[in-house]
């Protein structure tokens, strides 16, 4: 099996560091909801156990838990990419990469209909956050593109993967 | 009934896990600080500690190496967002930690961490 090498990306660019400070502040909002997210389910978690059922009262906590509970799985889905920005490299399947990039794009833009496809796989060296993040970015601009139609495809084939209009990343 | 030392310098997050726990079953204190869980630690016995992690003054990370300098070997579960120190809440769990428990959790989390944590322990 042939297995490709992801090298990290040195961005240079102004745009780019502009991003790279988004993506700190995001890490470090990220770190200030979790507290908040606690407090609030937590409680409306409590406050249902005591509220009857059938009255509006308790569906109103339970309104309140479920749109909390949405929120709450797009801050993990995040942090979860945030903590796999600190493992280290090791040999990877590009097709659960992709799997798990797929899976963050969708949880953050449920409204956006992104699909994973497959004629193969491929192992790369490479950090896991570096993969993912590349795939990610793989997803986000073809999402961008006004051209791309109902869905957006992401296909890991043997030594490449595309996004429909998004471009290509060669392993 | 297990004594449990809650330790979150956040005081909605500690009330509040104070009181999952306590309508778990289990025997919560809850302090705001790592030095006032020291000073907790030296007049009661605990069975474990649920700390948070990023705390001024003195991080849950540096209370967890304290305890463990201090030769107590009571479990300690960790909870984070582990978005803001990834690395250091990693080796704190290689080097120690019995359980770590990312924010936000839901009330089932908190209580499965606990008995996981209180079993090894």
């Amino acid at each position: 099996m042939r297995v490709g090498i992801i090298e990290p990306v040195s961005y240079g660019d102004d745009d780019f560091r502009a991003l790279a400070t988004l993506g700190r502040l995001t890490r470090g909002a990220l770190h200030e909801i979790s507290n908040p997210l606690v407090a609030l389910l937590g409680s409306a978690e409590l406050a249902l156990g005591d509220a009857v059922p059938g009255t509006k009262m308790h569906d109103r906590i339970a309104l309140t838990q479920r749109t909390g509970a949405e929120v709450v799985e797009i801050v993990r889905a995040l942090q979860a990419f945030v903590r796999l920005q600190a493992e280290p490299a090791s040999e990877l399947s590009v097709g659960e990469a992709a799997a798990g990039a797929v899976a963050l794009v969708t949880r953050v833009l449920p409204t956006h209909g992104v699909e994973l496809r497959s004629s193969g796989d491929a192992t790369v060296v490479a950090a896991p956050g570096e993969l993912q993040g590349r795939l990610v970015e793989l997803l986000v601009a073809a999402l961008a593109d006004p051209g791309r139609g109902e869905t957006v495809e992401l296909v890991v084939g043997e030594g490449v993967v595309t996004a429909t209009g998004g471009g290509e990343l060669r392993l | 009934m297990s004594r449990i030392l809650v330790v979150d310098d956040e005081p909605a997050v500690r009330n509040l896990t104070v009181e999952i726990l306590r309508r778990s079953g289990y025997r919560p204190h809850g302090v705001g600080s790592a030095r006032h869980a020291l000073e907790a630690l030296q007049e009661e016995a605990f069975d474990l500690v649920v700390s948070d992690v990023v705390m001024p003054e003195m991080t849950g990370v540096e209370l967890l190496y304290e305890l463990r300098a201090r030769r107590h070997e009571l479990p300690v579960v960790l909870m984070t967002g582990g978005s803001q120190e990834p690395e250091r809440t990693t080796n704190a769990v290689r080097l120690g930690a019995t359980g770590l428990l990312y924010k936000p959790f839901s009330h089932d989390q908190l209580r499965d961490a606990v008995a996981a944590a209180l079993e090894r322990g």
